[in-house]
């Protein structure tokens, strides 16, 4: 009967913390459940058997160890809950992931006590993973949280999230639960292959080609480090007029439209890995590109944020916000 | 269970301190069990300690087996028998070793740990001194500490740090223990009998006397017991503390004969009563130490005819008992075979000493007169008070009164004896300790083996039987003052300590006094604390008369309380205050929450700003102070007082009007 058995019993009925106004998550002590160890039955019994012992030979240092063991475990107790009572905790948000991949949800702990709180393990409710162990500082902050795979594109909810904690002495467990309604979106993971896009709206360029590429040589730009050094004028260069690059233009579009609909039809999910893949690819080379998905259009841009508008358009697509 | 913290290897340091603590817990039973058991278990700590790379790990598999026969082979050929204290803790020891040797995660530790405190319980069956006790608690103390390294992420940060981690847990399990200690009942006998009880040799007198074993004992200066007086206690001359009483003799060697079981009858006491408490320490004889006549008796104690006090049990471990003695009493009842007994003149006698006698006892008027004389003899003639009198032969009353008259309390004694006997006086040996050293910081008596002492005992028609001292005839001083053995002569003439000490010296006794009034009341109020000292001690809180369960439900209760109240008092203690920066910034938000603004969890301070601001332009300037000295305050550096009383005049200030 120790504390992992009943665990996962006790859940249903169990004690939640959630976040306040002020999005944080104070423990409150009654929320703190507390069992014994194995190793804490281990040592009531050598307690047991120290006294035992002790009322047999009458040898009363016996029983001062007995009763030693006895209240250092005892008191331990008090200190064990005492570590995860008062703790205070902000859940941080969430960066968002590729499916297949570790969604992190971070929590930041505050110990506002002049006491460190040693040996806190974060980890989900259900225990599927291993906790990660942090030592809070005396009034101060530490950063930990849980890892967990998202498997599918959308909203990954981190769902309940146990703190639980051992110290000082390992004789008794800890532990009380948080809500802390975070959420991690979950992009489809990009498929290996770049899908030919064969899209009405692509168009030849009428003003020359801005984009950059390999084919037509449109002039110089001064020598940026990560230039490739073929592409080195090198004829100037000897002219001693310094170091410049030969720019080269693409014959392509400088628009290019990620469509649904121009993709063939393989289901939605295998749709939605080959538009993450060509967003990333877009992005990659610095294209300008829109978004076309049934229901949604993102006019075409470029940059971190709207890679991140469009990958998050994939992630929520077909899904009513609330899941 | 933090599954992934104890399957984590040891680090080096906390692998180092375990073993060294472990090594701690067991070293003191080098008295205790033979050395070769002693040698494997560090052996097998050296082995460990050497394997600290995980590569090596490998090589202990195969060498558990061997090693395990190796160390059963060592308990055996030691102690052949397995049952018994000794051989019991050698093989503890012996799996111990062996279980160091296993050693490799964070998880092993704690089975090394508890093993660690049951050695040191079995410490506690040999020994049980206080500086021993005090050790022994240390490297628990430390035992606690390397758990709560277990439980830390980063246990090797700051190992000492993490000492004021152990002080929160030792200094309240304090109170709890000795309330445990203290009100946990206490059994007047053992549950089962253990039959094997080995016992070292304890010094002390026994129930014979041959001449030179009480000078031999005089050369110790172990204590036999210390007594606490109520009241005043009798002078120094008064206190004779009454042992074996001899009656019978060869000559040679003097003897009790057979035990005199039943009750003293008809005696009357003339003085007050003493009261006192006596520790004793362990004698493996079954007799007590009294002053005179007892007038109540411990329990499981009787008093035979010639008022010896003997116990049901050899005393084998430091006893306590409760006294009260009456020093000035008349025992009239003398039987026949009293007579008999007190007269017997032992054949060797030769006529050199009856003749001397019976010409004593014709020039004296009656049998005081004869004992004034005998006395006037020893105290006239040159006799000589030595511990180290020349060897006798066969007849060595003879010897010493007419020849070599250099002797100890027993040569006197036993010649007395004679002399009365010869006379037709009835007399008797009476041995056990005279005097003591008194502790005035203790207020205990303390008595050494160094003042066993012999005396003699002659019944009087008018007074019954009564105390003769014939080494007081010779020596006084002997009665007065501790003899100082550092001062005896090579000529074994014997000198008296001079009385004005240095300052130095006088400091010496105070501190020698403090150590030993310590010491007593270690032995009376820890070791010796039994059924008879916990009625007394519940008594003075009217608490006496409670059965075992209900005493049992009283201490449950009483630890339950205890650690409530250290619940509590944790939660006074260490009760979260949000820093000051926090407070004032929680009630600047309050003040705008008036107007809807209230700020959104996980909301930055600096978002927090921009939302104000646009709904709020007029609150802008306002607002943008009070979250610049915020954030510098909370998030840059820790807020000197000057910025926080800053920061407390701006939100004071605040108004969303």
């Amino acid at each position: 009967m120790t504390a992992r058995t009943l665990i996962p019993d006790l859940q249903r009925f169990a004690r939640v913390g959630h976040t306040d106004r002020q999005g944080l998550i104070t423990i409150s002590p009654r929320q703190v459940y507390i069992l014994p160890t194995r190793y804490g039955l281990l040592f009531a019994i050598l307690v047991v058997v120290i006294l035992i012992a002790s009322i047999n030979s009458a040898s009363n240092l016996g029983f001062l160890t007995g009763f030693f063991l006895a209240s250092i475990g005892l008191v331990s107790m008090v200190l064990t809950w005492w570590n995860l009572a008062g703790l205070r905790i902000t859940p941080l948000s969430t960066d968002p992931v590729f499916a297949g991949n570790k969604a992190r949800f971070m929590l930041r702990l505050h110990n506002a006590r002049k006491r460190s709180r040693p040996g806190i393990a974060v980890s989900t409710a259900s225990g599927e993973t291993a906790a990660s162990v942090t030592d809070v500082d005396a009034s101060s902050d530490s950063t930990t949280g849980v890892m967990l795979h998202a498997l599918r594109r959308g909203i990954f909810r981190a769902g309940r999230i146990r703190l639980s904690t051992d110290y000082p002495l390992g004789l008794f467990h800890a532990w009380c639960y948080l809500q802390t309604n975070q959420q991690c979106i979950v992009f489809p993971s990009p498929a290996r292959a770049a899908p030919r896009l064969t899209s009405p709206d692509d168009s030849g360029t009428e003003s020359g080609d801005l984009g950059r590429g390999a084919d037509d040589f449109i002039g110089h730009r001064y020598y940026r480090d990560g230039d490739p050094l073929q592409h080195v004028d090198w004829k100037v260069a000897a002219r001693e007029r310094g170091l410049f690059s030969k720019l080269f233009g693409g014959d392509r579009a400088d628009q290019h439209c990620l469509d649904w609909e121009a993709l063939p039809d393989v289901g939605t999910e295998e749709r939605l890995r080959l538009l993450s893949r060509a967003i990333l690819d877009a992005s990659e080379m610095r294209m300008d590109y829109s978004l076309k998905l049934p229901g949604t259009e993102i006019e075409a841009s470029r940059g971190k944020r709207h890679e991140l508008q469009c990958l998050t358009a994939l992630a929520l697509f077909g899904l009513d916000g609330n899941e | 269970m933090n599954e992934r913290l104890h399957d984590r290897p040891l680090s080096s340091p906390i692998l180092i301190t375990a073993i060294a603590l472990m090594i701690a817990s067991v070293v003191p039973h080098f008295w205790h069990i033979e050395i070769s058991v002693l040698l494997f278990f560090l052996a097998m700590a050296g082995i460990r300690l050497s394997l600290r790379k995980p590569s090596h790990a490998r090589i202990r598999k195969w060498l558990m087996l061997p090693l395990l026969v190796a160390g059963i082979l060592i308990v055996y050929s030691e102690y052949r028998l397995p049952v018994g204290t000794k051989p019991g803790v050698a093989f503890l020891v012996t799996l111990f070793g062996l279980k160091i040797l296993e050693v490799n995660k964070r998880r092993d530790i704690y089975v090394l740990t508890f093993i660690a405190f049951f050695t040191i319980a079995t410490q506690f069956l040999f020994e049980n001194g206080l500086l021993f006790t005090l050790y022994l608690m240390l490297v628990m103390i430390m035992l606690v500490w390397l758990l709560t390294t277990l439980n830390r992420s980063e246990p090797e940060d700051d190992m000492l740090t993490n000492l004021r981690a152990v002080a929160a847990i030792v200094l309240p399990a304090i109170p709890v223990t000795i309330m445990l200690f203290y009100l946990f009942p206490r059994l007047a006998s053992p549950l089962w009998e253990i039959t094997s009880h080995e016992r070292i040799g304890v010094t002390g007198l026994s129930d014979s006397i041959s001449l030179g074993t009480i000078s031999q004992l005089s050369q110790s200066g172990a204590t036999a017991f210390r007594v606490t007086f109520n009241g005043e206690p009798p002078e120094q001359q008064e206190l004779y503390w009454r042992g074996p009483v001899l009656w019978e003799s060869n000559g040679r060697d003097w003897t009790t004969g057979p035990l005199l079981e039943q009750a003293p009858t008809g005696y009357e006491l003339v003085s007050d009563f003493i009261e006192y408490e006596v520790v004793m320490e362990a004698s493996d004889q079954p007799w007590l130490f009294a002053l005179d006549l007892p007038a109540t008796l411990p329990d499981n104690t009787s008093l035979t005819r010639d008022f010896r006090l003997i116990a049901e049990k050899p005393v084998t471990d430091t006893l306590q008992y409760s006294m009260t003695s009456s020093i000035d009493f008349i025992n009239a009842e003398f039987s026949e075979d009293d007579a008999r007994r007190a007269l017997q003149l032992p054949d060797r006698t030769t006529a050199r000493v009856r003749d001397f006698a019976r010409q004593l006892k014709q020039e004296s008027a009656g049998h005081e007169e004869f004992i004034s004389k005998v006395l006037a003899h020893f105290n006239q003639q040159p006799y000589v008070y030595t511990l180290r009198p020349p060897v006798l032969g066969d007849n060595p009353v003879d010897e010493f009164l007419f020849e070599t008259r250099r002797g100890y309390c027993e040569h006197y004694a036993t010649s007395f004896v004679t002399l009365a006997r010869a006379a037709g006086i009835p007399a008797r040996i009476v041995t056990g300790y005279q005097g003591g050293e008194y502790n005035p910081i203790g207020n205990y008596l303390r008595v050494r083996q160094s003042d066993a002492h012999a005396w003699a005992e002659v019944w009087l028609e008018q007074s019954g039987w009564v105390r003769v001292d014939p080494t007081a005839a010779v020596a006084p001083e002997r009665v007065e003052r501790e003899l100082d053995l550092g001062a005896i002569e090579n000529d074994g003439r014997l000198t008296f300590r001079v009385d004005d000490k240095g300052l130095l010296s006088r400091l010496g006794s105070q501190a020698k006094w403090l150590v030993d009034s310590v010491q007593l009341n270690w032995q009376r109020w820890v070791v010796n604390f039994d059924q008879q000292r916990q009625r007394n001690l519940l008594s003075l809180f009217g608490l006496d008369r409670l059965s075992r369960p209900l005493l049992m439900t009283i201490a449950i209760l009483a630890t339950t309380l205890l650690i409530m109240l250290f619940t509590l008092f944790v939660m006074r203690l260490n009760r979260d205050m949000p820093d000051p920066a926090t407070r004032l910034y929680q009630r600047f938000s309050g003040k705008l929450s008036a107007i809807g603004l209230a700020r959104h969890p996980n909301e930055g301070p600096l978002d927090y700003l921009q939302r104000i601001g646009a709904q709020r332009p007029d609150l802008r300037e306002a607002a943008g102070k009070i979250i610049q000295q915020y954030i510098r305050i909370r998030y840059r550096e820790r807020g000197t007082k000057k910025q926080l009383q800053a920061l407390a005049r701006s939100v004071r200030q605040f108004s969303v009007r």
